[in-house]
């Protein structure tokens, strides 16, 4: 079944959507949460609990020509929250290590007094990719968005460990010099 | 914003970039061009230091005019070896069949002693000797097939080479002696050059 016509049966409040989304996407999306939580049985409750919030965010949401990004953006924050809620899980320490590099690409440290609305940051950030080639924006989203490892990374690109080290080390200097350059001081 | 915060705006991001960045990347084949890099230099190395240090290149000086055949198998593998240990010019000689050469009848005559060191079974099926001047190159004629003599209690080859010096007008400056082995099917040659030293003695350059 096509994307469009699953969001149509979330919008008609059919339950067989859920199913549809699935059959279709759910092996993707519980890959997905595996690589952020590492733990199979995590990885199937951030599963189920996406389907759940697929149903409760369409509508008002229309996801009809990016499904499979909308249920992936939705499985990324429940299994960061999982990461972080669950110290028993290994990976707490890996997303305070991406924590701490996603730090330097803010210009100045935390002030209450100077917060960017969340939208006009995502557009920053938006901005900054688009500057990207294609495949240090992959990279980068690779490594801050679906988490991967830098060995993980080197891997799917066929670069060396090195070599990806220092294009996100760039490519983080330049965000937040785009940032600074914009006038967002965060 | 915190580093945890922006990690957590990420996925506000532009939809179609996550669709591409989970896309499997084509992988490109670095081997082959890390590879092709890698010869490319070493030639580039060999020939940069051969130009800068031509007495550390091997082969011939670059005013040699002769090919020259290496050392080839079975050579190297099966321990036989050939060393020329003399070269001579000389104006007469009287070969065992009782012929005299002379330089007065029009013979130039060039003998090469040489100590073959040959596993039983290989011989010496061949031999020649050019030589090449100002007025070209000519092949000298063998004129004994092979002499084998005991010097010094070691055997030598003799290898006796006469050129008409009517067939050869000029001086000679160079010569390229060639000698084949073989056993059975299997054969192989080496090359000696020679260059004229003094009137009757040559400066022999084993390759």
């Amino acid at each position: 079944m096509d994307d469009p016509t699953i969001v149509d049966l979330y919008l008609q409040r059919d339950e067989t959507a859920i199913q549809e989304t699935a059959q279709k996407y759910g092996r993707r999306l519980r890959s997905l949460a595996y690589g952020f939580v590492e733990n199979l049985q995590t990885a199937e409750e951030c599963e189920n609990d996406t389907y759940m919030e697929a149903w409760k965010s369409i509508p008002p949401h229309e996801p009809r020509n990016y499904l499979y990004p909308f249920l992936a953006r939705i499985v990324r924050h429940i299994a960061l929250d999982f990461c972080r809620s669950s110290s028993r899980l290994k990976r707490n320490a890996y997303i305070c290590e991406l924590t701490a590099e996603m730090e330097q690409c803010i210009p100045a440290p935390d002030d209450s007094m100077c917060r960017l609305e969340e939208a006009e940051l995502a557009g920053a950030i938006n901005g900054f990719l688009s500057t990207l080639g294609a495949e240090k924006r992959d990279i980068f989203l690779r490594r801050y968005w679906f988490l991967d490892s830098i060995s993980a990374i080197a891997f799917r690109y066929g670069y060396s460990e090195s070599k990806v080290k220092s294009v996100l080390f760039r490519s983080r200097n330049q965000l937040r010099v785009y940032l600074q350059k914009e006038g967002y001081d965060l | 914003v915190r580093g945890n915060e922006l990690l957590d705006l990420m996925e506000l991001v532009d939809p179609a970039y996550v669709a591409a960045a989970d896309m499997i990347p084509k992988k490109k084949n670095r081997t082959v061009w890390k590879t092709v890099a890698a010869i490319f230099c070493v030639v580039l190395c060999g020939g940069l230091i051969s130009y800068i240090f031509p007495f550390l290149s091997p082969g011939n000086p670059p005013d040699v005019p002769y090919p020259v055949t290496g050392m080839n198998s079975p050579w190297e593998h099966e321990g036989n070896s050939i060393t020329v240990t003399d070269v001579t010019v000389t104006d007469s000689y009287l070969a065992q069949d009782g012929t005299l050469y002379s330089e007065e009848k029009g013979d130039y005559l060039v003998i090469v002693r040489c100590k073959a060191i040959l596993v039983p079974g290989w011989s010496i099926t061949g031999h020649s000797l050019t030589c090449s001047g100002s007025s070209g190159t000519n092949l000298c004629s063998p004129s004994e097939p092979l002499i084998e003599v005991s010097e010094n209690g070691e055997k030598t080859r003799l290898l006796l080479f006469s050129i008409r010096m009517q067939d050869f007008a000029g001086d000679i400056d160079a010569y390229l002696l060639e000698i084949q082995i073989g056993s059975g099917n299997r054969v192989g040659q080496q090359g000696f050059v020679f260059f004229q030293k003094t009137a009757s003695t040559l400066l022999g350059l084993v390759v």
